[in-house]
């Protein structure tokens, strides 16, 4: 057995401590939250708020998945990002791609460009898009909440993508070409491929990002295109107290990004750290 | 297909290359840089669409009445104080729990898998957590600080004052931030060389000095780029304000994005809106600038 020094028990007594108790933090919030989402109303409007384990039930997500509004904002958030988060994946994969491996005139503005969308506050850019859209009837319709979504995920998609393509040494594209492959194809059939982990970790993070936005379906559709975050945010405010309710939209919104980020955690540690710039 | 291929293969390798970024571009332009322009113009004017008339040149009209705008200004000072909230507290926890996790120990990626869990959920869903906690009737804070004797009865915390109700919406985001922080700064711990630490061991330095004179002056790059992702996000503050309060009771938790927001959405004052839109986005270029510079003038020193 190793002897250590007062000190050092000390030192790790503490680190462990903080670990537990930063643990302590992240969790009980997340686990109050799941507990009382299966109790009764009865049990949840006293104070201090009652756990029976006799009185666990499902009547508070039962009522959730017969809700039609309900239904309604799940189905639109999975068909407006499932199909931003695609096409928004081809337009950065070829941008990306054309970015790590050509040269061409603009390309630190177009970087820049790139840069200033991912930074820029999305409120500066909702409103004029507002009234854009406005114009053009897209206000409360898929494209134009696909579009706006695209705004938003491609340039942060680029640059998470970039990283990836630039990584993939230029001989293997350049023998490619030798052999006869065409541009297109060894970007379909060389750089695609090789770069599919990355393609993956970037097509979790444009999902879980849309998924987790309020702003934007807020602004740019409002009564029949209500996304599921503006579903679940109607039982916020100051005064709603529809807690049991409350609580069970949380753990069924949550729970699709919770589910993404577990199981695909060893991709998005690493993109994470890639992505630094993701606002 | 094939001509198309092989007519593709005969242009400049740049123009090919362009023409790769075109959709992109496309999007980027058509939705982003144009609509900014737009903006410009619009925050130049009084245009309010619930009134039949088109937007109206104004000059620095919008500007200038904002300024003046003690419910703006007000704003802003709750924005800057929430910031400071943020950052002090996700990099305190977020660079501590990074240190503690720069080691091997069992259930260390189990740790980190459980910690992702409030990086992942909808920030509405953090709301919602969040104000059943608070809750001023029935909310567990409450009952806790009561048990502990604290506070000897029931408060509805966000109607106490503007300091203490963005204290707590701080504490909730703090709560979504920290992951995010400390996963950042872990990663960059991890590309620290390893004969520094030794030799300042040699030298005889402890563990503080160690941190203040080796990990801090390593870290500064790291430490800018949080400071501006989190600058950034707290300027940005909105999805907790829409669940936890609407910037309620009164104006107590009105902070500058909400009320932007506000002025264009709710009383659709597009021109003042967007002319807001324009002074919170020349606040946080400012900010990245100083940031910036404090970092360049950090590695000349």
């Amino acid at each position: 057995m190793k002897v250590y020094s007062r000190r050092k028990v000390i030192s790790i007594f503490v680190t462990y401590a903080f670990l537990g108790g930063m643990l302590l933090f992240i969790l009980s919030p997340i686990i109050w939250t799941l507990i009382t989402s299966f109790q009764p109303s009865s049990n949840l409007m006293v104070a201090p708020p009652r756990i029976e384990f006799s009185q666990v039930n499902l009547s508070f997500y039962q009522q959730l998945v017969h809700d039609p509004q309900f239904r309604k904002a799940l189905a639109n958030s999975l068909i407006v990002i499932t199909t931003s988060t695609v096409i928004g994946l081809f337009f950065a994969a070829l941008g990306a791609y054309s970015i790590a491996r050509y040269r061409f005139k603009g390309k630190v503005t177009i970087l820049f460009a790139l840069f200033s969308i991912q930074l820029a506050p999305a409120l500066a850019l909702l409103i004029p898009l507002f009234i854009i859209m406005r114009g053009f009837g897209l206000i409360d319709t898929y494209p134009g909440l696909i579009l706006t979504f695209l705004l938003f995920q491609v340039p942060v998609s680029i640059w998470l993508l970039r990283g990836f393509f630039h990584s993939i040494p230029a001989e293997l594209y350049d023998a490619a070409m030798i052999d006869g492959c065409s541009r297109l194809a060894t970007f379909f059939k060389i750089a695609l491929p090789l770069a599919a982990p990355g393609l993956g970790a970037t097509a979790i993070y444009m999902f879980i990002g849309g998924w987790n936005d309020l702003l934007i379906p807020l602004t740019i559709s409002i009564y029949r295109r209500t996304m599921l975050t503006v579903y679940a945010s109607s039982f916020g405010g100051l005064y709603n107290i529809n807690y049991g309710a409350a609580t069970a939209v949380a753990v069924l919104s949550g729970l699709p990004t919770i589910l993404l980020a577990v199981t695909f955690r060893k991709f998005l540690v690493r993109g994470l750290m890639a992505g630094a710039v993701k606002g | 297909l094939r001509f198309l291929f092989n007519k593709l293969d005969r242009i400049k390798e740049g123009h090919f290359g362009l023409l790769l970024l075109s959709p992109a571009m496309l999007i980027v332009m058509a939705l982003g840089g144009f609509p900014i322009l737009y903006s410009l113009y619009l925050s130049f004017t009084k245009y309010i669409l619930s009134h039949p008339r088109g937007p109206e040149f104004v000059g620095l009209a919008n500007y200038v009445a904002l300024l003046h705008n003690p419910a703006f200004l007000n704003s802003l000072w709750k924005t800057a104080y929430f910031s400071a909230i943020l950052i002090i507290g996700s990099t305190t926890l977020g660079l501590s729990l990074a240190i503690a996790l720069n080691r091997n120990f069992k259930g260390k990626a189990l740790y980190i898998t459980l910690l992702l869990i409030p990086w992942a959920i909808p920030k509405v869903v953090n709301g919602l957590i969040w104000k059943w906690i608070f809750d001023g009737n029935y909310g567990i804070l409450n009952a806790v600080l009561l048990k502990l004797g604290i506070i000897d009865h029931y408060i509805f915390w966000f109607g106490e004052s503007p300091i203490i109700g963005i204290l707590l919406i701080g504490l909730a985001s703090v709560w979504k931030n920290v992951p995010f922080v400390t996963i950042f700064y872990l990663a960059a711990l991890q590309t620290l060389p390893h004969d520094l630490y030794d030799a300042a061991t040699v030298d005889g330095a402890n563990a503080l000095q160690q941190f203040l004179y080796v990990t801090v002056p390593q870290l500064r790059h790291t430490f800018v780029i949080v400071f501006i992702l989190q600058t950034t996000w707290a300027v940005k503050l909105f999805d907790l304000i829409q669940v936890l309060t609407k910037g309620g009771p009164g104006d107590k938790t009105m902070v500058a994005y909400y009320y932007v927001y506000r002025q264009a959405f709710s009383y659709l004052n597009i021109g003042y809106g967007a002319a807001g839109a324009y002074i919170i986005t020349l606040i946080i270029i400012l900010f990245i600038v100083l940031y910036y510079k404090s970092f360049k003038m950090g590695a000349v020193g």
